[in-house]
């Protein structure tokens, strides 16, 4: 109860009721008590006892006029009843109030026996009731839950059953954090109701937000939760040797979000079975990380790693990775005039890696753009088909005409200027010291990505579409001091290895919860069965032909999937690995674009009339009134 | 009231054979029944004093002059009737309680008056309010009873108090030494000190007998009231409430206690009598324990 107000009209008649009945009570007070007249023998001893009372009764004028003070009081109360005062209260004012309730990975955090998701859930079964407790005002209630990506429970309504009926469907997620979604969607709802209001039920940790164009109701923040420590597998990778195909390590990473020093165990399971287990020491507020290996085994597993603590948030304690078994990296060479002793040399040294060098005339004869994706990777060496299907190619002194690329002609003695080492097929390697006698000039396609920069333009250029990944570079490496240096071999490998494993989706069998991943069965598939770790099925249709897009990823661990007619199931991941979804501190604040919102608790203003209190206080200094007046305590 | 209920016979009977007995020794002016301060023919030895010439030969103590060869005289207690004056406060505040106070003071007055006659000693009765409004003069003998008892019954309590006027004209009129006994609720405005002075200058054995109704011990009255004085009409506006009936009672006993004090320092017999105090345990009891009566 934070102000007291009342609307004071400022007509006469506000200020002449309350004086005049005041002013009555005074003058029919200061009018002679009606007394029975009684005789005795002597007034002596009256007298002197009045007198005595009087001199020693402490606020003796105050007790005279006890009665004449409860009138007034009573008086008072009753009035001021009748104008309705009011007090800024817990209920809201908004005509139309979106709820926004997080059901993150972090609300998930166990706090006194329930969870800050339940917390959640009943602050805003609270905020809905204050917000449609008044039935006359009307107002309208929605509630959007919000993890990665927000979710309308219910629509806007003003019925508190409904509203609050709805809030059960809420689940909880293993998925980050991203308000901006939820705060987008809240700026669409109330963009044709003015007076709406947001309020936002989570425990913090949104990261960067932009604040809505068109969002200009008021945002309140009630945060939920007490702050927690957490221990937490913040990275898991299961990493093959490069020298052998069956030989694997197991990277984790793990960050201690508490204050106090963290010991324990960390278990790796390859399909269930405990195969390795090591102490980790994690100072607080820091991270530790350890490497297990080497394992050696060639078929598809299940890669578990188990953090042994106790703490508040269960989730992000595992980690999951499906490994697929070792394949040789297939590549097909394609030349003009001769084989390539470099390349040759090269994938001799890569016992992962296996080469066949053609001619152009074998290729159009006997392989051609229908078989070319047969192989991880097609090298075409001077020479540029005229079609081309799908596939991972690498064209080498040739200009991929049929893929967008225009020839514009040749440059002498270019000099290379820059070349973006944050792209995968350009990790470690250095272009420039690479001196070049000629080049060819190009006009890259409109999605193609420039990854290096000469004098002329681009010379190496990435063009990845659908079904068909194009690496471009644009001089002939025999007129270039290139296959000497050490980007060579660095950037055909990891053109390899890069096209190859996105082909394989490799990748993609490990997510977070909440992303989308695509699902590769054969192309006559019709359906496909995904089973969730809690058991749930999902059955999906192909997008494409023999890709079947799945997002219902909210919860971390092993999701199997399998068309319904085969038994052969096939896995995929789902990993927190969130350092910020982990860390359980409960933000008071957050920011939004440049202003801060702060926490607003569920103190918002309102105006809540006390009159009934005044008036049941009134009967209250009645009944006072005449009590003291049967006791006559006034002499 | 009438004369029966004034003295009952049984009453009568059991106050035979008291006699009122005087801390002093009185000189009565006739031969009496108590013993006087004077001196001489009597039948009690009281002293013995130097011959001096002049005196009686007959009372020399012929014995003492054998042994002694001094000659003394023999002194007698001389018996002698004594005077009791009655004075009776009839203001009009005695009329009030139930039993009335005037009632219980004429009870009071007919039984000491009774005890009196009967002992062949001398009676007065004063009775006031704002002055000495009438007097039974001093008489003797049970003869007298009737036309005491008469007095008694004639007597209405109204008019003012004025106790002191009051006392000055009866010591006027009646200056022969003797026992006086007041009876009156003292409720004076000016104090019953001064009227206990002129007594108290007349040499008298003061008895002050105080007399209250139950009523005004232990005021039953309640609500708002505005009380007024029986005598001068003055008003006193109240609500009775518990710490006004303390101070009441506070100063009820301040009064009481103030009086009694006053006569004690004073050799005045002080006796306190409610009246619902049964008027005969009063005189057989306490009059006799405080030593009025015997």
């Amino acid at each position: 109860m934070s102000s007291f107000f009342v609307n004071f009209p400022g007509t006469f008649l506000f200020y002449a009721i309350p004086l005049g009945l005041g002013g009555a009570i005074l003058v029919f007070y200061f009018l002679k008590l009606r007394r029975n007249e009684v005789t005795v023998s002597s007034t002596i001893l009256w007298r002197k006892s009045l007198e005595d009372l009087r001199v020693n009764a402490p606020f003796q004028i105050l007790r005279k006029n006890i009665l004449l003070f409860l009138q007034l009081l009573i008086l008072f109360l009753l009035i001021f009843s009748f104008y309705r005062p009011w007090v800024r209260g817990t209920r809201v004012q908004a005509r139309s109030a979106v709820i926004l309730v997080d059901a993150s990975a972090s609300m998930g955090a166990k706090e006194e026996g329930t969870t800050r998701l339940d917390k959640a859930k009943k602050k805003t079964r609270e905020l809905i009731e204050s917000l449609t407790g008044d039935k006359d005002k009307n107002h309208e209630v929605m509630v959007v839950s919000f993890s990665d990506r927000a979710k309308i429970v219910s629509t806007f309504t003003s019925d508190t059953t409904s509203l609050v009926d709805r809030l059960d469907s809420i689940e909880q997620t293993d998925t980050e954090t991203s308000l901006q979604d939820a705060l987008d969607s809240a700026a669409a709802l109330l963009m044709d109701r003015p007076g709406g209001e947001v309020f936002i039920i989570s425990d913090g940790a949104f990261g960067e937000l932009k604040r809505p164009d068109d969002l200009s109701s008021e945002i309140n923040f009630l945060p939920v939760g007490q702050n927690a420590s957490n221990i937490a597998v913040t990275a898991m990778d299961v990493r093959r040797s490069p020298e052998a195909l069956d030989e694997f390590q197991v990277f984790v990473s793990v960050d201690n979000l508490s204050s106090e020093k963290f010991n324990g165990d960390l278990d790796v399971y390859f399909d269930g079975r405990l195969i390795d287990s090591a102490e980790i020491v994690v100072p607080p507020g820091a991270s530790n990380s350890k490497v297990f290996g080497d394992f050696r085994f060639n078929r598809e597993a299940i890669v578990k790693v188990v953090l042994q603590a106790a703490d508040s948030l269960a989730c992000d304690n595992v980690a999951y990775q499906v490994v697929k078994p070792g394949k040789k990296y297939k590549t097909l060479h394609v030349y003009r005039d001769k084989e390539n002793y470099f390349l040759d040399r090269l994938f001799k040294a890569d016992p992962l890696s296996e080469l066949v060098s053609i001619s152009h005339g074998v290729y159009e004869e006997e392989v051609g753009s229908e078989r070319a994706s047969e192989y991880d990777l097609v090298i075409f060496e001077g020479y540029a088909p005229e079609r081309l299907g799908a596939g991972n190619y690498l064209f080498l002194g040739a200009v991929p005409v049929a893929a967008g690329f225009e020839n514009q002609g040749i440059t002498e003695d270019p000099y290379i200027i820059f070349s973006d080492s944050t792209h995968p097929v350009m990790n470690m390697a250095v272009f420039e010291n690479v001196r070049l006698a000629r080049a060819l000039n190009v006009t890259l396609p409109r999605d193609a990505v420039s990854l290096v920069e000469a004098s002329n333009g681009p010379i190496v250029a990435a063009l990845f579409e659908k079904n068909r990944r194009i690496v471009y570079v644009g001089f002939d490496m025999w007129e270039s001091t290139w296959p000497l240096k050490s980007s060579f071999p660095v950037f055909i490998t990891n053109v390899l290895r890069y096209l190859a494993d996105l082909e394989r989706g490799m990748k993609e069998f490990k997510i977070t919860p909440g992303r989308t991943i695509t699902l590769f069965a054969p192309g006559e598939t019709t359906e496909l069965v995904v089973k969730a770790p809690d058991g749930g099925e999902h059955r999906l249709k192909p997008s494409e032909p023999g890709r079947f897009q799945f997002s219902n990823t909210d919860k971390c661990g092993i999701y199997s999937f399998h068309e319904p007619q085969s038994e052969g199931k096939k896995y995929f991941a789902v990993n927190l690995l969130s350092p910020m979804e982990s860390d359980l501190k409960v933000s008071e604040s957050f920011r939004l674009g440049s202003s801060v919102v702060e926490s607003a608790g569920l103190e918002v203003e309102e105006n809540r009339e006390i009159w009934k209190i005044l008036a049941l206080l009134g009967l209250l200094v009645l009944l006072a009134e005449w009590y003291v007046y049967n006791r006559k305590v006034r002499i | 009231m009438d004369r029966k209920e004034l003295l009952e016979p049984d009453f009568i009977h059991k106050i035979e054979q008291l006699r009122l007995v005087t801390r002093k020794l009185l000189a009565g002016k006739m031969k009496g029944e108590r013993r006087s301060k004077r001196r001489g023919q009597s039948v009690e030895f009281a002293d013995y004093r130097d011959y001096s010439p002049g005196d009686d030969l007959r009372h020399l103590d012929w014995n003492i002059y054998g042994r002694l060869e001094r000659l003394f005289i023999k002194l007698f207690l001389e018996e002698q009737d004594v005077n009791v004056y009655l004075f009776l406060d009839t203001s009009e505040s005695m009329r009030f309680g139930d039993p009335s106070k005037i009632d219980y003071a004429r009870r009071i007055a007919a039984a000491l008056a009774y005890i009196t006659l009967s002992s062949n000693d001398r009676v007065a009765i004063g009775a006031f309010d704002g002055t000495l409004s009438r007097v039974f003069s001093p008489s003797r003998g049970k003869k007298n009873l009737w036309r005491m008892l008469d007095f008694l019954c004639d007597l209405d309590a109204e008019g003012k108090t004025n106790m002191a006027e009051a006392a000055r004209l009866f010591t006027l009129q009646y200056t022969g030494k003797g026992i006086v006994v007041i009876v009156s609720d003292f409720m004076d405005k000016r104090g019953p000190e001064e009227a206990i002075r002129y007594f108290m200058a007349r040499k008298l054995d003061i008895y002050a007998v105080h007399v209250l109704s139950p009523q005004e011990v232990n005021p039953d009255l309640t609500g708002d009231l505005r009380l007024v004085d029986v005598e001068d009409g003055e008003e006193a506006e109240i609500t009775v409430s518990a710490p006004l009936l303390k101070a009441y009672r506070r100063n009820l006993e301040t009064f009481i206690g103030g009086i009694k004090d006053f006569c004690t320092r004073r050799g005045v017999v002080y006796a306190f009598a409610p009246t619902n105090t049964p008027f005969q345990d009063l005189v057989l009891n306490f009059f006799k324990k405080r030593g009025l009566v015997k």
